[in-house]
């Protein structure tokens, strides 16, 4: 890699995260680097071919899991707060992938990506959601834990379980390696049009703008494709992706990244014609695509496609603790200039507004009390 | 065996206040020791500068221990004010059946037990923080107001749990910073309750009463009939307001207006009396210059009517306002105010009284005593958790299991 490449960091945050990682690293192309973290010393005694594995929440859970508490899998990452700050530093972009729905995943992502964003890191979550059959309480708590995650991650790509259920009689580690392998596929993918320098260059400002625009929500697809009318194969292999809804996702995007990948022998016809049959066919779309030519895709071409689910002004910091839209339109309106002076006197703490009544505001000028001069 | 030195701490927007007492046998408060200082990094209550916040608890647990020349104890109890803290009613019962699994049957005192723990599970929003189930009167088929229901035949039981709540985030970072000091955290007490403990008599909770400690940063409000705490809430509207009113209306700086404030308001207008000039004196920038009173007065009046009616208003849509008869007692920095009394008399239509603090030796009642309201009710209200049982027959104590009956879970 180029001395001033982005530094990329693939993390597995409990149980689920941590197991993906370990059959994502050990098949994953080299320069690639990854960690660990887990409150369970046994999941990460089954990573040792991991490098970084950092144990959090130590006082907390005595190296057991954090049994499905939410709460306590958010206090271990907050107890480890400085380990993390490390690990974390000089991290460019950091890619997640975790389960939610158990204790560690669903507690400790939130405050992950609170403080990849305090560390000057974009995050992308990869979250894997769980099966419907885990019950309601499941459901709720990765639902619950995905609410929180929206408000301080870059971006989400959302695998529910469901999706990757395959017909008729499939062995469950068949499957699990299945749902594994889609992962694994979109996460190297993404990684290696990020590090490779192509002849059409993706870098890092146009996966940035995507996740600044892209309203916290992402889905991808990804596929290889060698032989005869390797192209169409390609495509059809996208379409039929776990994640891609049988090409739905292709069809409305607002926003789309679209990475290619092929050998001396890409041709131009076939880029076109790649790109001709996924992006969709309106003026509004955002896409930039890129292509890299590597000498070991020789006779092989692949696709990584990421695109948001819809496209919004992103949302930046009010200074009050909240979000609001960086142009100041659209969302939420609120009343202009007299009812909000930019009074500091309270520290630029909540405003006290009592049934729609800005309390703030001195009451002798809402009352338009005349006073003796 | 002499009673246990507890300590009370309270981070409030204007100071930090830290209380050290011991509770007597016969429900006395002998106070050891106060400590206070200047609170930093605090607004409304809650933090906004943790470093700054941090100083200044250390400053005063350390004052606290230079007055008493005793060392506070590993335990703190926290009297927590904002958080933007509310009530709610929330009734819950069981029906009662017979041996023979048929409706209606004898009142046993595991019903009761049973009906406390249904009534208690009062479902809260996730961003807040239960800070006391307070247990009501039993309602029997429908009837209310029954206090024991211990042996009567019936075949509904219900019972009332008042919720006082909180917003997690604020009293969190509160223990947080405890945490940090180091002391441990013994426990959360919404300060609204815990100054209503300090001032009330048995006799003003049962008349019916309105306790509000006008802070630096929220106003607490707790209000009290037939001897139950029936309804609390807290308004993120406190002294720093009015200081801010002065500022703008009267083009000073925070300092003057803090100054003025405090030697020349007055919370009601009162256009007998003449019309007075005060002068300012130069500093920081603003130029010096005379005010009139009557000016003051008409800014502090608007603020502080209007924070009463909140809580008047409040009072009314929970059909509160005919049971006042003990009236308003007003504790906190805010009851210092010139006038303030009369204006609350005005605006509740009840007597108004600066909150004595009760049953207490070692703090002057009338000087110190409102504002050291919160921390001396929080004492009190650590010695109740702590000697829950054994259970001995004193009128106070009496009084205490009534208030917070269901307040441990």
């Amino acid at each position: 890699m180029a001395e001033n490449a982005k530094r990329i960091l693939i993390l597995g945050l409990g149980g689920a995260g941590c197991s993906t990682i370990a059959r994502i690293a050990s098949t994953a192309p080299d320069g690639m680097e990854f960690a660990v973290m887990d409150c369970d010393v046994q999941t990460l005694e089954r990573c040792a071919h991991i490098e970084t594995r950092l144990v959090i929440g130590k006082g907390i859970t005595d190296g057991l899991s954090a049994g499905g508490d939410l709460e306590t899998g958010r206090r271990c990452a907050e107890s480890s707060v400085s380990q993390i700050e490390t690990l974390l530093s000089a991290v460019d972009l950091l890619l997640v992938v975790t389960g939610l729905g158990g204790g560690l995943g669903s507690g400790a992502a939130p405050v992950l990506a609170r403080m990849a964003r305090n560390a000057g890191a974009h995050s992308l979550f990869f979250t894997v959601l769980p099966f419907p059959f885990e019950g309601s309480v499941v459901q709720g708590k990765a639902h619950n834990s995905l609410h929180r995650l929206r408000t301080h991650a870059d971006a989400i790509v959302q695998m529910p379980n469901k999706r990757i259920q395959p017909d008729g009689d499939a062995l469950l580690t068949d499957s699990m390696e299945r749902s594994d392998r889609t992962l694994s596929a979109g996460v190297v993918g993404l990684w290696r049009i990020l590090s490779h320098t192509g002849l059409c260059n993706l870098d890092f400002a146009d996966l940035h703008t995507l996740l600044r625009y892209c309203d916290a929500t992402c889905r991808f697809s990804c596929a290889s494709a060698t032989g005869e009318g390797r192209a169409q194969t390609l495509i059809d292999a996208l379409r039929v992706h776990p994640l891609a809804d049988n090409g739905a996702i292709f069809e409305n995007a607002p926003g789309m990244l679209v990475g290619i990948t092929g050998g001396e022998d890409l041709t131009l016809a076939e880029a076109q014609q790649i790109m001709e049959s996924i992006v969709p066919d309106n003026e509004t779309c955002w896409v930039k695509m890129g292509i890299a030519i590597d000498p070991s895709f020789s006779g092989r071409i692949s696709a990584m496609v990421l695109t948001a689910e819809s496209w919004k002004e992103p949302l930046v910091g009010d200074g009050r603790g909240g979000l609001k839209s960086a142009s100041g339109e659209g969302g939420q309106g609120e009343l202009p200039g007299v009812l909000k002076p930019r009074s500091r006197a309270f520290g630029g703490s909540e405003r006290t507004v009592w049934r729609g009544e800005d309390l703030d505001v001195p009451t002798y000028l809402r009352r338009k009390t005349k006073l003796p001069r | 065996m002499s009673a246990p030195l507890l300590t009370a701490l309270e981070i409030g927007t204007t100071t930090v206040k830290v209380l050290m007492a011991e509770v007597r046998e016969d429900g006395v408060l002998m106070v050891a020791g106060t400590g206070e200082c200047e609170s930093r990094g605090v607004r409304k209550g809650e933090i906004i500068d943790f470093e700054l916040a941090l100083g200044a608890v250390r400053r005063a647990l350390e004052d606290a221990e230079t007055n008493s020349r005793r060392s506070i104890g590993e335990k703190v109890y926290l009297a927590a004010s904002g958080g933007r803290s509310e009530s709610r009613l929330h009734k819950g019962g069981i029906p009662i059946l017979n041996e023979y699994d048929e409706a209606g049957g004898e009142i046993s005192s595991e019903d009761i037990e049973h009906a406390l723990d249904v009534a208690r599970k009062v479902p809260l929003a996730d961003d807040r923080i239960r800070l006391h189930t307070l247990q009501q009167h039993f309602d029997v088929d429908g009837r209310g107001g029954i206090v024991n229901p211990a042996g009567m035949l019936a075949e509904d039981l219900k019972v009332g749990m008042l919720l006082i709540h909180g917003r997690r985030s604020t009293v969190e970072n509160l223990k947080r910073l405890m945490q940090n000091v180091p002391v441990t955290c013994a426990d959360a007490a919404f300060g609204g309750l815990c100054s209503a403990l300090a001032v009330l008599t048995p006799e003003q909770k049962r008349a019916g009463s309105v306790v509000i400690d006008l802070g630096g940063g929220t106003t607490d409000f707790v209000v009290t009939n037939v001897g139950l705490v029936q309804l609390a809430g807290s308004i993120a509207v406190g002294g720093d307001h009015v200081t801010a009113d002065i500022c703008s209306g009267l083009n000073l700086n925070r300092r003057q207006a803090e100054k003025l404030k405090k030697e020349s308001g007055n919370a009601i207008i009162n256009r007998l009396a003449g019309e007075q000039n005060i002068s300012i004196p130069a500093e920081g920038g603003f130029s010096g210059r005379v005010v009139r009173s009557s000016a003051l007065h008409a800014i502090i009046n608007a603020r502080m009517e209007e924070t009463f009616q909140l809580i008047a208003e409040q009072i009314e849509e929970n059909g509160l306002s005919g049971v006042l008869s003990a009236g308003i007692l007003l504790t906190g920095g805010g009851s210092a105010m010139e006038g303030v009394a009369d204006l609350a008399r005005q605006v509740f239509n009840a007597p108004a009284h600066i909150g004595r603090v009760q049953e207490c030796t070692g703090i002057s009642t009338k000087g110190e005593g409102a504002r050291f309201a919160a921390v001396l009710g929080c004492v009190r209200y650590a010695a109740s958790q702590l000697q829950d049982e054994p259970k001995t027959r004193s009128t106070l104590r009496e009084w205490f299991s009534s208030l917070w009956g269901g307040s441990r879970g």
